[in-house]
């Protein structure tokens, strides 16, 4: 049977109080003040096109450009070319100051729609400033999806990390209902008024009812215009109603993505301390990438399978160290530990200090837990939370009714933290932050991947290599023999 | 009066003032992506669609329709795959060594019949049966074993039987090597193929139309002597490339989809009998108050697909359903049966539990919000 979970008591809250509640405690996301605001619309079925953008810095109003029809590649680049020169400079600065970009944009549709462009800009053959534009932000893409990352943020999944609203979690990924949700309008029944703030597009597409009623008959004359040799006067001006139609659509986005800021700015004052080491990290991925684009070393579209297992990887570790970074720091992140039983809470008892040999002692105490969920097993290695320079092992556990006695043995720091006191309340979790793990991680692949395995390099398989030990003579008997 | 015409007239009925809407491809997968909703299916068999109960009985603004950008795209994309005997087409197929060079029989269905003429129901009505009398001439040749049946059929127009009524469909394309026992449908979509990037949602909704197509397909080839294992559970889906008309061709296995499209059909004769029996004498389903006491089972999924989620959605807050916080919470408070409910659990209000789950659930949700109240 699946158990409830601290989202699901959050949203029944969110639901009853017809507002969204906190889901942390801390701030997650470290917000750079120069950080970049990107909302671009496409035409719709044309995912590859940006029909208007705005573009600017996080506190400040955009700056806006479009073009009449983006299925014309010539003005598509150009549009495309005034976005990179923005990214490009602000890339720059980054770089200068030794630092790392931040983009953000409105919901993961918006991602996805960053992402396809990369993907498909950075192989462009013909036009250098279109191919830069979409390797800088591949940058942006590639690192959005690993846990910590300080690079590409979308409004709704950051805000979504702090509150829980009092709807389905796919409804959230509307901007406009999830800050309505926030900060709903006095006196006014908050279903109500989100199913209001549905009706505006906060993605990367514009509504269907307003492509037929409003975009497509202007994109259709100018279309025409164009087709029959219009006067340069007659096209502007039919460029320009087309700007002025999808300027108030994009210009909500940007706005509602600067509210999102400012809200989590305004109301999250408490950061996570471990944002700190996240930018450090941050800031040596970027200051890679862009060595690599400096010796100009492509970016495949598909990674082989070297690159590939680095990347898992990193991913791996990306997730364990934020994890454990939330659950040392964010009170949230660690009730949620607590109560799916993977931080261990109790009262000692027993502590005792056996001397084994001179000047060698062995520590241990019992811990006595009421949760009702513990993932632990003998042999599981823990940390105390508030001084993780303690390291225990679980020797035995034993449950009682809602009751579970853990046996526990200090491995390190009995001398530097000292033996637990009876009665003393202990939280306890089976990892901290290691912030170095990826290094050692990335030059234990280059080692072990120096060969690749026959698997990735060969198609035929090796040679045999029989065995030297005696087979029994009869097989089924032996495997019996082991039950 | 036969079978037929019984229920028919028993579905004209129900209908009450609406007329009757063919639900194509996309009406029919629709139930099975929720055959949970009777209000879906009751919809889909009687011959409303969802679009329809929401602006004719509801009153609500026609809110479904997508963008003419992305219908001229798909009409673009589709256009430049059939054009000179679907050549293209043919090529995607050579290129993935599904058909050699000499298999290059092309039958474009439309071309064998005269123009569409909608505002014409007689005109309309001949070039429909036309198109099907071609489609069945087709399908019986390729049955026969015949060398001279084409390898490729473009907008073919078949029947999926429900309720012993035929309703059309029309797979963009049908194809099949010499060598196949018989067809397999293609679903030609302007979705951009990614590869492991392709929108999950886009890749759905064209398995489960192809689905429908092999549906009909199997119902064609039971006609003409052929055993269902003569239709297998594959379809193709052809996508195009990001930033070019080039398209891509994907195989696709779907039993998953076959088999609850199946299921979906093979309820409709008991759905009948059970709709007839839930409504009151008389009750046609062109009333609000009527269509109203039809169930639901709002989901996640029905906005991607539904023109009813926005009015299921009002009906779920005004009855407390826990799918309101999304289909893993209604899992989960299963138990509870309301929001409401699970609310009391909760916070130690209402009537104490009833049974040894609401017990626990209750102990759950007090467990999880009072860790929830220390970290906040």
């Amino acid at each position: 049977m699946a158990t409830v979970d601290l989202e699901t008591v959050a949203r029944l809250i969110a639901l009853e109080n017809g507002r969204a509640v906190p889901l942390a405690s801390h701030l997650q996301i470290a917000i750079r003040p120069d950080a970049l605001m990107l909302c671009c619309i496409a035409m719709a079925g044309e995912a590859t096109t940006v029909h208007i953008a705005a573009c600017g810095r996080l506190g400040q109003p955009a700056e806006f450009t479009s073009v009449p029809d983006p299925r014309f590649r010539d003005e598509q680049y150009e549009l495309l070319a005034w976005i990179g020169i923005r990214v490009e400079r602000y890339y720059s600065e980054c770089r200068e100051r030794g630092t790392y970009p931040q983009i953000w944009v409105a919901s993961e549709g918006a991602i996805k729609h960053l992402d396809l462009l990369a993907d498909r800009l950075r192989f462009h053959q013909d036009n250098p400033a279109i191919r830069r534009l979409g390797e800088l932000l591949t940058y942006a893409t590639e690192r959005c999806p690993i846990d910590g990352q300080q690079a590409l943020f979308s409004a709704t999944s950051a805000l979504g990390r702090h509150y829980a609203t009092g709807q389905q979690s796919a409804e959230d990924e509307h901007l406009g209902a999830l800050l309505t949700w926030i900060d709903p309008p006095v006196g006014a029944n908050v279903l109500a008024a989100v199913a209001v703030a549905e009706r505006m597009p906060m993605g990367a597409k514009t509504d269907p009812e307003f492509d037929r009623l409003v975009l497509e008959p202007l994109v259709g004359q100018y279309n025409s215009a164009r087709r029959s040799g219009a006067a340069a006067a007659t096209l502007k001006r039919r460029a320009e109603r087309i700007h002025d139609a999808l300027l108030p659509v994009v210009n909500s986005v940007y706005e509602a993505t600067q509210t999102a800021l400012t809200i989590l700015q305004a109301r999250w004052p408490q950061r996570l301390p471990g944002l700190d080491d996240l930018q450090r990290r941050e800031a040596a991925e970027f200051a890679s990438f862009m060595e690599s684009r400096d010796g100009g070393f492509p970016i495949p579209l598909r990674d082989r399978p070297k690159a590939a297992a680095f990347k898992l990887t990193e991913r791996e570790d990306a997730r364990k160290t934020f994890e454990a970074a939330l659950r040392m720091d964010d009170k949230v992140a660690l009730a949620k530990a607590l109560l799916t039983g993977r931080v261990v809470e109790g009262t000692v008892e027993n502590p005792r200090q056996i001397r084994v040999q001179p000047r060698k002692f062995l520590c241990t105490f019992d811990l006595i837990s009421k949760q009702r969920i513990l993932r632990v097993r003998p042999g599981d290695e823990f940390r105390l939370l508030s001084d993780p320079r303690l390291v225990v092992i679980v020797r035995s556990v034993q449950r009682r009714a809602r009751t579970s006695r853990l046996e526990l043995e200090i491995t390190k720091g009995a001398r530097a933290v000292g033996l637990p006191i009876s009665a003393s309340i202990f939280i306890l979790t089976p990892s901290v932050p290691d912030w170095d793990s990826l290094v050692r991680s990335r030059l234990q692949l280059r080692d072990r991947l120096a060969i690749q395995p026959w698997t990735h390099v060969s198609d035929t398989m090796p040679p045999p290599t029989p065995s030297r030990m005696v087979r029994p003579t009869d097989l089924l008997a032996s495997v019996e023999a082991l039950r | 009066m036969n079978i037929r015409s019984s229920i028919l007239d028993r579905l004209t009925a129900l209908r009450g003032s609406l007329p009757m809407e063919e639900p194509g491809a996309r009406g029919l997968e629709r139930v099975a992506r929720n055959p949970e909703c009777t209000r879906l299916r009751a919809l889909t068999i009687v011959g409303i669609t969802p679009a329809t109960a929401a602006t004719e009985v509801y009153g609500e603004p026609d809110r479904e329709g997508i963008s003419p950008f992305t219908m001229g795209l798909g009409i673009r994309f589709e256009r430049n795959l059939f054009e000179n005997s679907a050549s293209r087409l043919l090529q995607l197929y050579r290129d993935a060594g599904r058909l050699s060079t000499a298999e290059c029989k092309v039958t474009i269905i439309p071309d064998l019949a005269p123009p569409l003429a909608p505002s014409n129901a007689a005109r309309l009505a001949d070039t429909l049966a036309r198109r099907q009398a071609e489609t069945d001439r087709l399908l019986r040749k390729k049955a026969a074993g015949s060398a001279d049946a084409p390898n490729i059929i473009i907008k073919p127009r078949m029947f999926v039987q429900l309720l012993g009524i035929g309703h059309a469909v029309e797979p963009d394309a049908l194809v099949a090597a010499d060598a196949d026992r018989f067809y397999r449908p293609v679903e030609v979509k302007s979705y951009l193929d990614r590869d492991g990037k392709t929108e999950p949602a886009d890749i759905r909704g064209a398995c489960r139309q192809a689905a429908v197509g092999i549906v009909a397909l199997r119902s064609a080839a039971s006609q003409f002597g052929l055993p269902i294992s003569a239709v297998p559970a594959l379809g193709d889906l052809v996508l195009r490339v990001p930033g070019s008309m080039a398209a891509k061709l994907r195989p696709m296995t779907l039993s998953a989809e076959v088999a609850s499209l199946d299921r979906a059909i093979g309820e409709a004769p008991r759905n009948l009998d059970e709709l007839e029996a839930m409504l009151p004498q008389g009750g046609t389903m062109d009333l609000p108050t009527i269509l109203d006491q039809i169930p639901t089972n709002y989901r996640t999924s029905c906005k991607e697909h539904c023109a009813l989620a926005g009015k299921c959605k009002q009906q779920a807050v005004a009855s407390s359903d826990p799918s309101l916080l999304g289909d893993a919470t209604r899992e989960l408070l299963g138990t509870a049966g309301t929001l409401t409910r699970a609310l009391d659990l909760m916070n130690f209000r209402g009537a104490p539990p009833r049974t040894a789950e609401e017990q626990v659930l209750a102990e759950q949700l007090q467990e999880a919000l009072a860790l929830y109240r220390r970290a906040i």
